[in-house]
């Protein structure tokens, strides 16, 4: 409910505000919007998981976004593209965490059919 | 109910953010008129045209600057002696009108020479034909050029820079440079002369348009009774050629 709440903020935000985006920003939005799905999708993983850590995940989400930003600017600066590494590095986490989500939710599914006697193979820690 | 909340407000503030982002790139994208891929393009080239905006009009600044001394210079010039300078008047404006610092006017030709409409590439009727045949290239308005002078041109401008003798025309990669301005198609060359004379020296057989025309070129020749040509308005300045003093020598 929080959530849905906080995506209507965002988008309602978003639309109201006056500035447009000039063609050279828009890469650096581009790999923060990266950077904040790969938190999303970590974030949601971590808790699932039963490890979630505000501090890891806020710091997490700012380190990063930080990181990817400051690698793009490196790289025009240098004229190399140093976003695709940000783009590359979080896109293959997006995926793995994802694939991690995917395991921990088909795991519990599959424990309470079978009445928790199986598990799947890699299964990763639960709570 | 708290650890709950643990997760979901912190999750909540960067689900906001992030939809916040989202929403607003795709908002700049559909500002930038849907051009996404060209985007950035447009702005150097932008950025690059207003540089070059500024620099021109600072240059023609300080060029009206120039000219009105100049002609401040003149007319005190007038005031002083003016009696006696008469010839040495109708003597500059003679040279000036030679070097193409004045406007002039007169019979004449227009000569407008188009980029072929269409040519393939590949071997059409037994000849190589690339793409680039059908573009009006630098040696052929040079040709054009010269016919016209050799007929007896005494004004010729193209695209509306004088031609003055030390007007380059040569090829600037998509573009033509005249007078360090670069021109593009179509191509209008604009000459003062006899027209009969002017006109037949590129329409004689196997002549310049003629030439051109094997490659699909379109040229149009127009006559006029009042051709008007502009003056040259770049630097007049010589940096290195100053003039030789050969009575005193000799």
């Amino acid at each position: 409910m929080i959530l849905v709440i906080a995506v209507l903020i965002g988008v309602a935000a978003a639309l109201l505000v006056p500035y447009g985006l000039s063609g050279d920003q828009m890469i650096y939005i581009a790999v923060g919007i990266i950077a904040a799905l790969d938190t999303v999708f970590g974030g949601t993983r971590a808790r699932l998981a039963g490890k979630f850590n505000i501090y890891v995940f806020i710091s997490g989400f700012f380190a990063n976004s930080a990181l990817a930003i400051l690698l793009t600017y490196i790289g025009n600066k240098l004229g190399v593209n140093l976003s695709l590494a940000a783009v590359v590095v979080f896109g293959v986490r997006i995926f793995n965490n994802f694939s991690d989500i995917r395991h921990i939710l088909l795991d519990r599914y599959m424990q309470k059919r079978n009445g928790g006697s199986e598990t799947s193979e890699n299964a990763p820690q639960k709570e | 109910m708290s650890k709950k909340y643990k997760f979901q407000l912190p999750m909540a503030f960067v689900v906001m953010v992030l939809s916040f982002t989202i929403c607003w790139q795709i908002k700049g994208v559909h500002n930038a008129a849907g051009e996404t891929e060209i985007s950035s393009r447009i702005d150097t080239l932008q950025s690059e045209l207003k540089s070059a905006m500024d620099k021109s009009n600072s240059l023609s600044e300080e060029n009206s600057e120039l000219k009105s001394q100049i002609e401040n210079y003149r007319q005190q010039l007038s005031a002083q002696e003016q009696n006696s300078d008469e010839l040495l008047r109708a003597d500059l404006g003679r040279a000036e009108m030679f070097a193409g610092l004045t406007d002039v006017e007169g019979s004449g030709i227009i000569v407008e020479l188009k980029d072929a409409s269409n040519v393939q590439s590949g071997v059409v009727d037994g000849f190589v034909m690339d793409k680039n045949f059908g573009i009006v290239h630098d040696d052929q308005l040079l040709m054009f050029l010269n016919e016209l002078r050799a007929s007896g041109a005494e004004a010729l401008s193209l695209n509306d820079e004088r031609i003055t003798a030390t007007s380059e025309i040569r090829c600037a990669g998509p573009t033509v440079s005249v007078n360090n301005t670069k021109c593009a198609a179509p191509f209008v060359i604009r000459a003062i002369g006899d027209p009969d004379t002017l006109e037949s020296a590129l329409r004689i057989s196997g002549g310049a348009i003629d030439q051109v025309g094997l490659y699909g070129i379109e040229v149009t020749v127009k006559r006029d009774d009042k051709v008007k040509i502009g003056r040259y308005t770049g630097a007049t300045s010589f940096k290195y050629a100053s003039a030789a003093e050969e009575a005193e020598q000799k």
